[in-house]
């Protein structure tokens, strides 16, 4: 019964993707993280069951209190049933840590944009938002938002020359980690991939491929984020990343115009083929839907594919995830995941085509 | 720069020693660390390559015979309990108190991690300072208040209720108003 309430809530999760949002051909989504802890109360990997509850009821109890976090889901994840968990993980909103369901482990989602806080993960609290393209900005002013009331609500760890107290020293400061996920085939294709990314390293930001490192489609998704926490404030923390960002902009734009320049007969066979094989397969894997879905994006951006929408292909990103498809599969019957997945994503380029 | 003990190769640990009247610093390379038994219970990967500072360990004036400082590495943390020991181990603080237990070993860390030693204010620390003033003051009357009531103390304890709501409402006035 429990089970079944939990699922239902998680069902009706939208994604963070939008109709529209500003650069979306080149960022997928921009993610800001705070870390705050309470003060006194051991810090998770040191507290017994008694503290990580105490936290986990004083933590609720200020989310219950506040005007910013509205309507808010609650979920304590050692009551939810694992698939439940890797839903709300392939959502990106909660950490693989948090999804393992330990004791006193909870996560509040606001259902209207889907703001979540995990409590007790590595720090006591962990406050993300993720807005879809470039928009660190108003991912900013929501976890400022919300930051500002629980600091007000809470006994938050903070001391005027290191600022928020954090587990991980890597994280004092601003306890904040803003990220960025971009789709760069452009730079990926054209063989300028490694040199960017070193230089981003030794400037101060970590680089992450989304689904692996390797240079098939399904790795032109970067996660770009800072890795300095301390000595700089949120803001210029993110105007850094923002510049970084638009001049990986402007980079991967050129790659692309050169690209279909050079070789557009030979991209546009491969799109098309990604597309044909997305639409009319009856089973589909993982990595080939990625693959596929990433070349079909791209089809999209360079003005190849004129009727689907990014947005379309960008939930698609999420909702072939593997507990995605496995929810589908039992939900609509199907024999196997592969086939799930096929039937999904050609359902749902039929729905939203026009 | 070179070791301060063989005088031959490039220190490449910076060593604070304590004692009970003095803190000092001394240079050495690997070797000689080792030699000495100062790194006895660490591995080399322990230590990056970078110069660093270990932990202070040593007595203190160095003399050949040095020795780890055995009660500054079992230094705790009176709150949670973490040892100085396991927090150069780990790399993990095991609660707020812990990076004042460790204060003075903290700017090295940290200019290694962010090259930078303090935190910069931004405009959400502005305002949130102000916001922790607001729910100290709270808590405090909100523990009164709690021991009032304990103590049947009831006409302190409506006293402190009035008090804590008036509180509230100025807050909110301040705030939204």
């Amino acid at each position: 019964m429990q089970t079944n309430y939990y699922s239902s809530i998680i069902q009706g999760f939208e994604t963070w993707v939008k109709e529209s949002a500003p650069k979306s051909k080149y960022v997928l989504s921009s993610r800001i993280r705070l870390a705050r802890n309470l003060t006194l109360y051991p810090f998770p990997h040191r507290a017994d069951r008694k503290d990580l509850k105490k936290v986990a009821e004083l933590t609720i109890e200020a989310v219950k209190r506040s005007a910013s976090f509205r309507n808010p889901a609650i979920f304590p994840l050692e009551r939810l049933a694992a698939l439940d968990r890797q839903l709300l993980r392939e959502k990106h909103l909660i950490s693989f840590q948090q999804s393992q369901g330990e004791e006193s482990r909870w996560v509040i989602v606001a259902k209207e944009d889907l703001s979540s806080l995990m409590i007790n993960e590595e720090d006591h609290l962990r406050l993300q938002n993720i807005h879809y393209g470039l928009q660190l900005r108003a991912s900013w002013q929501r976890v400022k938002t919300i930051d500002m009331e629980l600091q007000s609500l809470l006994d938050v760890a903070y001391h005027e020359k290191w600022g928020f107290l954090t587990v991980c020293p890597t994280n004092t400061g601003t306890a904040m980690r803003a990220s960025i996920m971009m789709f760069l085939p452009g730079l990926v294709l054209s063989n300028k991939i490694k040199k960017i990314f070193r230089e981003l390293s030794n400037s101060g930001f970590a680089v992450r491929g989304t689904y692996g490192e390797g240079s098939d489609a399904k790795g032109y998704l970067f996660q770009i984020s800072n890795q300095i926490t301390l000595g700089r404030t949120e803001v210029e923390i993110l105007e850094i990343l923002e510049k970084t960002g638009q001049i990986l902009i402007t980079k991967e734009e050129a790659a692309r115009r050169r690209l279909v320049e050079k070789s557009g007969t030979d991209l546009e066979a491969k799109i098309t083929k990604a597309l044909r094989n997305l639409k009319e397969g009856k089973k589909l894997g993982l990595n080939d839907s990625l693959t596929a879905l990433s070349l079909v994006r791209l089809g999209i951006c360079v003005k190849m594919i004129p009727d689907i929408s990014l947005s379309t292909i960008d939930e698609l990103l999420i909702l072939v995830q593997p507990s995605h498809t496995s929810k589908y599969k039992f939900s609509h019957k199907k024999p196997s995941s592969e086939v799930a997945r096929a039937d999904l994503i050609q359902q749902h380029l039929m729905a939203c085509s026009t | 720069m070179l070791c301060e003990n063989c005088q031959k190769k490039p220190a490449n640990l910076f060593i604070k020693a304590v004692t009970e009247e003095e803190i000092g610093e001394v240079k050495l390379c690997y070797k000689c660390a080792k030699d000495v038994g100062l790194l006895e219970g660490y591995a080399p990967e322990d230590f990056p390559s970078t110069p660093l500072l270990i932990i202070g360990l040593i007595t203190f004036p160095l003399e050949m015979d040095l020795k780890i400082h055995r009660e500054t590495l079992s230094r705790r943390c009176p709150n949670c309990g973490l040892s100085l020991d396991t927090f150069v181990k780990t790399n993990k603080f095991g609660c707020g108190e812990c990076y004042l237990v460790f204060a003075e070993y903290l700017d090295n860390l940290f200019t290694k991690l962010h090259g930078a030693t303090r935190h910069v204010e931004g405009d959400l620390q502005a305002l949130e300072k102000e916001d922790r003033a607001f729910s100290s003051r709270l808590a405090r009357l909100h523990e009164r208040l709690r021991e009032a009531v304990k103590g049947e103390n009831y006409e302190e304890a409506a006293r402190l209720r009035d008090k804590i709501s008036s509180l509230k409402n100025t807050r909110k006035r301040h705030r939204y108003g």
